[in-house]
């Protein structure tokens, strides 16, 4: 089965979920998409790079991912990494998870990650659209509405042993960002205090924390 | 037309030096200073006989110096400067003198002066120049005394430097003249004076032995720990802390260092030293000590922050003020009691690097941030975090043994009360052993309760850290495939049955998604609860968290058909709280609410939030249920709030919603049969705004 999506024939769709039972229920929700599903049933063992070469050498030409792969040792990274890493390389990749609780996690890959989606929430014609985004921004850019803009961020504090800070973006809302410190530049973390503040590129029109991103950090002269 | 010029009275000397400068420490740290912008490595000042009149104070370096035309032009120019701040000397530092004011001070501590310069630019000269500032008083005018630099030849093997001797001082230096001197020469150090290009000021005075001691040790004995630390050339890490005294508190092997470490990997750098003195700067601490606390704070101030040295080279800007590259101020916000921070801490990396892995910028302005440089961070990192560790678990036994303490000094008490009531002539005695046995009872009992209320309190917070952990697992993933099989039901239902699909499969996929919904819930609500951001005090909008908490809560009303409405006053009230403080505050009352319904009878259940804003200063939450109320004969009204009390799982709920309550400075009240019938609770709360 195959089908065009935007300018691309896609049509074996790989998925990429550490549960079973989860990988066959997706398998049905992309065969009723017009693609053909395979599994990947585990462990992965290589690193996020050498895996996506794994995938890009196969019969493959879209992916579906879970979050929480290194949870039951099927692999050493997380699906947010990988669908990144995909998109990068113009391959369409879907992320699908109950983010909510993991949305911390997931933000600094956010950038790369077109298409967001709950599985709770996730129809055979809401993967397609999924789809569609990442090759609309494979293509031609960030979609308009994720398009980043260079902003004020102020630190409002900094939690040292949980390896993070909380930030706010006054051109966006009044909503606690939290970040952590890996995902931030040396000379940015260097000078991370309270109040402090410095620039970065975001997407100011994200309507919530499971949207919104930064990149490109700035000091202020 | 006759010419004319401004001239000054030699009083004006008198007043421009000791007058304006009438602390003799400031002018002598000031001949100190300009040893400091001549780029001097060594400046050692020499006080003689300093405690009566008539002493002598030598100041000598082996700076840059000066020539006969710096003499002229510079030293002798009072009130004009050829130092700015901004430009840096030859070696990189900051001029500190100021525009010689100070330095006419020194000069005039004394009747007479006498400088010699061996200038750098200059290896054959040296120049003499004498005052003899008596000739001045004998004079009107300060031009009126002619001065003479006096050039000679510099005898062989004399080295560079100035050297400024003031004799026949007019007053005595006292005590705290010299502790201030002693002081301010500290802060002008090297800390380590182990920088072959750093400042090293030595005082000499036979009279005041213990303050010339205190600049070459600065205040090193005074941390209250020392951490060292290195890692050997197989990249091998241990570390250990000695207290003040020198005597080992905590040693570490290389698993206790790079336990965070992937498989505890080597440190990828060369052989490195590591030492970090720790200051506890607190007033109890300083009180047996012979620095002060304000004299470490200052000199923290200037030195604070971990130093870099590689090959015995400082480099910068590795621990200058202002830079933190170790992160230690950040690590330290969120656990003052037991971390180090640039204020707090005074630390050397030593690091000898013989394959030069670690190379320095062009610009010289620090390291390439390369793999090995990220590996010297790691270590030092991880050496304070281990530092930090050994001392929180000192603390948490310091605390143990202060309960341990506690419980023996009640013992102790009530035999001592005992033993005092024996003592006491009947028939009053039995009176008062019979007062403080109730007395005694019944603070037991109120100990007793304490300690069961602390225990349950344990008991579900370990079963709200299992269910938090297992969350995922336990819902969202089942979730995520009876949804998406659901879907799947749905979708191909649809397709094969066509008009059926409703009749057969309609139900039972409604069914489906109900179940998934209710069941999302217990994942989120877990979550939701823990999530430390909620734990934070910020501006809460009470309507909001109240919404927050029914939305959260929804699916479980649904399951149980209850009815739950709101009925919020008109505006936006606001208090500082955490989040998590408010919505315990109403999740409480619901999960009160919910049982109650359980019990009851009710065809229609309902639960209702009204709040009312009172005087623009209150907000007064009512929450009430149409269940069967409480049961006044059974409980009194004022015990429902006692842990343990009500009869409903924990029996904590309402205790956890009147603390909450108080904790925000407001007020709980119930009673037993509201305006829906059941209970109704009323939660009134001091507001910010509305």
């Amino acid at each position: 089965m195959a089908r065009l999506v935007l300018d691309r024939e896609l049509d074996t769709t790989l998925i990429v979920d550490d549960q079973e039972d989860a990988r066959e229920a997706y398998e049905d929700t992309i065969e009723d998409a017009q693609l053909t599903p395979i599994s990947e049933p585990g462990p992965v063992g290589a690193g996020v790079a050498t895996y996506y070469e794994t995938i890009r050498s196969g019969p493959a030409t879209a992916a579906l991912c879970d979050q929480m792969l290194a949870h039951r040792n099927y692999a050493h990274f997380e699906g947010a990494e990988l669908v990144a890493h995909c998109i990068q390389d113009g391959f369409p990749a879907v992320l699908c998870t109950n983010y909510d609780e993991l949305i911390d996690d997931i933000r600094p890959f956010r950038r790369w990650i077109p298409s967001l989606q709950r599985p709770t929430e996730m129809d055979s014609e809401d993967f397609v659209q999924g789809l569609e985004d990442c090759l609309y921004e494979i293509n031609h850019g960030f979609r308009p509405r994720r398009r980043p803009w260079r902003t004020l961020i102020k630190v409002l504090e900094v939690q040292a042993n949980e390896q993070r800070f909380l930030l706010e973006v006054p051109a966006w809302s009044s909503t606690v960002v939290p970040l952590k410190f890996r995902n931030v530049p040396q000379e940015i973390l260097d000078r991370l205090e309270e109040d402090f503040r410095c620039r970065a590129f975001v997407n100011l029109e994200a309507e919530g924390l499971d949207e919104i991103y930064f990149c490109d950090w700035q000091l202020i002269p | 037309m006759s010419r004319a010029a401004l001239r000054f009275s030699s009083a004006i000397l008198r007043r421009l030096g000791e007058e304006l400068n009438p602390n003799a420490d400031q002018g002598i740290l000031e001949l100190a200073k300009n040893a400091y912008d001549a780029d001097a490595r060594k400046c050692i000042v020499e006080l003689d006989s300093v405690g009566k009149a008539g002493g002598t104070v030598r100041v000598s370096d082996d700076g840059d110096s000066m020539t006969d035309a710096e003499l002229r032009d510079g030293f002798l120019v009072l009130g004009r400067s050829s130092k700015s701040a901004s430009a840096k000397t030859r070696l990189g530092r900051t001029p500190v003198g100021n525009k010689g004011l100070g330095r006419l001070a020194a000069l005039r501590l004394g009747h007479a002066v006498s400088v010699r310069a061996r200038p750098r630019s200059e290896p054959r000269s040296e120049y003499h120049l004498d005052i003899d500032w008596d000739e001045y008083d004998r004079v009107g005018l300060v031009e009126d005394v002619p001065l003479e630099i006096q050039p000679r030849r510099r005898p062989a093997r004399a080295r560079q430097g100035t050297q400024i001797e003031i004799t026949k001082l007019r007053k005595n230096l006292t005590r705290g003249d010299v502790k201030r001197l002693a002081r301010s020469l500290i802060l002008l150090a090297d800390p380590f004076a182990e920088d072959p290009g750093g400042f090293k000021p030595q005082l000499k005075a036979k009279e005041f032995d213990d303050l010339t001691k205190l600049v070459s040790s600065r205040y090193f004995s005074d941390a209250d720990f020392h951490l060292v630390a290195e890692v050997d050339e197989h990249g091998h890490a241990s570390a250990s802390v000695v207290d003040w005294r020198g005597a080992e508190l905590f040693a570490a092997a290389h698993a206790d260092i790079a336990r965070r470490r992937k498989k505890q990997a080597p440190y990828d750098i060369p052989s490195t030293k590591f030492d970090l003195w720790v200051f506890i700067l607190s007033k109890e601490a300083f009180l047996t000590r012979n620095a002060t606390l304000t004299e470490v704070r200052e000199w923290l101030k200037a030195f604070g922050g971990v130093h870099l040295y590689i090959n015995k080279l400082r480099v910068s800007p590795y621990g200058n003020v202002g830079d933190d590259w170790l992160a230690m101020n950040a690590r330290r916000a969120a656990n003052p009691e037991e971390r180090p921070s640039t204020n707090t801490a005074l630390g050397r990396m030593w690091v000898i690097d013989e394959d030069e892995v670690l190379t320095q910028k062009t610009d010289r302005t620090g390291l390439i941030e390369n793999e090995h440089f990220d590996e010297l961070k790691a270590f030092g990192i991880d050496s304070m975090d281990w530092l930090a560790r050994r001392r929180l678990e000192v603390a948490e036994r310091r605390r143990t043994a202060e309960r341990k303490e506690a419980e023996r000094a009640t013992r102790k008490s009530r035999s001592g009360v005992r033993t005092q009531i024996s003592r006491v002539p009947e028939p009053m005695r039995a009176a008062l052993e019979k007062a403080f046995d109730r007395y005694d009872a019944s603070r037991q009992r109120e100990a007793t309760r304490l300690r069961r209320e602390v225990q349950l309190y344990r008991t579900l917070s370990t079963a709200g850290i299992t269910a938090a952990t297992f969350a995922h697992e336990s819902a969202s993933n089942p979730l995520k495939v009876i949804s998406q099989s659901a879907m799947t039901i749905e979708r191909r239902g649809k397709e094969a049955l066509d008009g059926d699909y409703n009749r057969l499969l309609a139900r039972p996929v409604a069914r489906l998604r109900r179940a998934t919904e209710t069941l999302g819930v217990l994942s989120s609500v877990t979550l939701n609860l823990i999530d430390r951001d909620r734990r934070r005090p910020s501006r809460v909008q009470l309507h909001d968290v109240f919404d927050h908490v029914v939305r959260t809560f929804r699916p479980f009303f649904n399951g149980r058909d209850i009815d739950v409405v709101t009925a919020y006053a008109d505006g936006e009230p606001y208090l500082r709280a955490t989040p998590a403080a408010v919505e315990s505050i109403l999740t409480n009352l619901l999960n009160n609410a919910i049982t109650a319904l359980e019990e009851a009878q009710v065809s229609q259940r309902r639960i209702e939030i009204r709040t009312e804003i009172v005087d623009d200063e209150r907000l007064v939450l009512r929450v009430l249920d149409n269940g069967p109320g409480i049961d006044t004969d059974r409980l009194d009204l004022r015990d429902i709030w006692l842990p343990g009390e009500t009869t409903h799982s924990t029996g904590l709920g309402l205790t956890i919603v009147r603390d909450a309550v108080a904790d925000l400075g407001g007020e709980v009240d119930a009673i037993a049969n509201g305006d829906l019938g059941g209970a109704e609770f009323t939660v009134s709360l001091p507001l910010l705004g509305a």
